[in-house]
């Protein structure tokens, strides 16, 4: 029964390719790993309801910037925001800014937009589309998942120091890719 | 005693070793196309649990529905059972004209169901039935091309009977979710799908069926 045939690999492999691609797509950029926890974490911070708004809004806005990349519509500076997007939500974590619910909205969904693009410009080439954007907004939510459960930290003393150094780091690494993007 | 609780575990295991079996069947050339081997019957069941895009749908519409009274569950799956059934009816009676318009109207109803299902809408029974209505008779077309050279009657039956178990068991799950937690948990769920149901639209636009 578990004999492979030759002709039975190819199908597998063709949605499971596309789903493994998809799934690593985000945690293996650094960029878009660093944002998606960082989406987590001040959510988290934030408290209710935004430890749930922002997670449930994320996937939804980042599809509509998905949607724009596979029609092929272009975003100027998309790699830039993507930059932008670390320093800016590592400079929230780490300060543990709290902000209005619409104004926390407003800059994920800036964000999401940017990085939802980049996901979908890569999706019309993926061995399996429909696999691969399964594969990516798993992988997105469990990110933000991970974030909410770093982000649980908070309730004792020792947690909030410890992200508010992740915060910082992510800020940095943040600054680095912005850099990057401007000697490119 | 002893022997009868021997018995029972062969039994537990035999049905574990008939699932798994099941689920290692290997899947022919185009997966997604069913598999012909296994009888029309099978053929209708393994056609609905390998297409994401049904099973999305399904999974949104049952989160949406446990948000509503539970005396509308039972109507929505009777509801997505009968369509799911007339569905393939209806799409083999047309061949395979508009294809590519049933797999962007697809993705749309999974939209629909996601966004329904994260937003927690509460608009009363006629909208959730009428989704229910119209993705089981969308899938249903949808899937009609796989049964060529199959009994339409017994694929039909396959699929219709997986939709609605499928449907089932989300709405068993979901209902069992009823801590803060869980409703947040359906909820980005839901949203989950109608990302994907969106980003599937938009590949319907460009040509691409989001399959190869």
């Amino acid at each position: 029964m578990l004999v492979a045939e030759p002709a039975l690999a190819h199908s597998v492999g063709g949605t499971a390719a596309g789903f493994t691609a998809g799934f690593l797509h985000p945690p293996s950029g650094l960029d878009h790993l660093l944002a998606m926890v960082s989406v987590g974490i001040w959510g988290a911070e934030l408290g209710a309801p935004a430890i749930w708004l922002l997670p449930i809004a994320f996937p939804l806005i980042m599809a509509v910037g998905g949607a724009l990349g596979v029609i092929g519509m272009p975003l100027p500076a998309g790699e830039l925001l993507i930059a932008l997007s670390v320093v800016v939500l590592g400079t929230l974590v780490a300060s543990a800014r709290r902000l209005p619910i619409w104004a926390a909205l407003a800059i994920v969904g800036v964000f999401a937009i940017a990085h939802g693009h980049a996901h979908g410009a890569e999706l019309p080439g993926a061995a399996d589309a429909l696999a691969f954007t399964v594969g990516f907004v798993l992988a997105t939510g469990l990110l933000h998942l991970a974030g909410i459960m770093i982000g649980v930290l908070a309730r004792w003393p020792n947690g909030v120091i410890a992200i508010r150094a992740c915060g910082l780091v992510v800020t940095v690494t943040g600054c680095y890719f912005v850099y990057g993007y401007a000697g490119a | 005693m002893p022997e009868r609780k021997r018995a029972g575990r062969t039994t537990h295991t035999v049905r574990l070793v008939l699932g798994v079996a099941f689920c290692l069947i290997p899947a022919s050339a185009e997966a997604h196309t069913a598999l012909q081997g296994v009888g029309s019957f099978w053929s209708g069941v393994v056609h609905l649990l390998t297409s994401l895009d049904q099973l999305g749908f399904l999974l949104g519409l049952a989160i949406w529905t446990s948000f509503q009274d539970r005396r509308l569950d039972a109507r929505v799956i009777a509801a997505a059972f009968v369509a799911a059934l007339a569905g393939v009816w209806f799409g083999a009676s047309f061949g395979e004209a508009g294809r590519l318009d049933l797999a962007a109207a697809a993705a749309a109803l999974m939209t629909a169901a996601g966004l329904a299902g994260a937003m927690r809408l509460r608009v009363g029974a006629t909208p959730v039935l009428g989704l229910a209505l119209a993705g089981g008779l969308v899938g249903g077309a949808a899937g009609a091309d796989a049964a060529a050279g199959l009994s339409i009657a017994l694929f039909s039956l396959g699929g219709s009977i997986a939709a609605a178990s499928v449907l089932s068991y989300g709405l068993l799950a979901a209902r069992r979710l009823e801590t803060e937690w869980g409703r947040i948990a359906r909820r980005a769920g839901a949203s989950w799908i109608a990302a994907i149901g969106l980003m599937v639209l938009a590949l319907s636009f460009t040509g691409h069926t989001g399959r190869v």
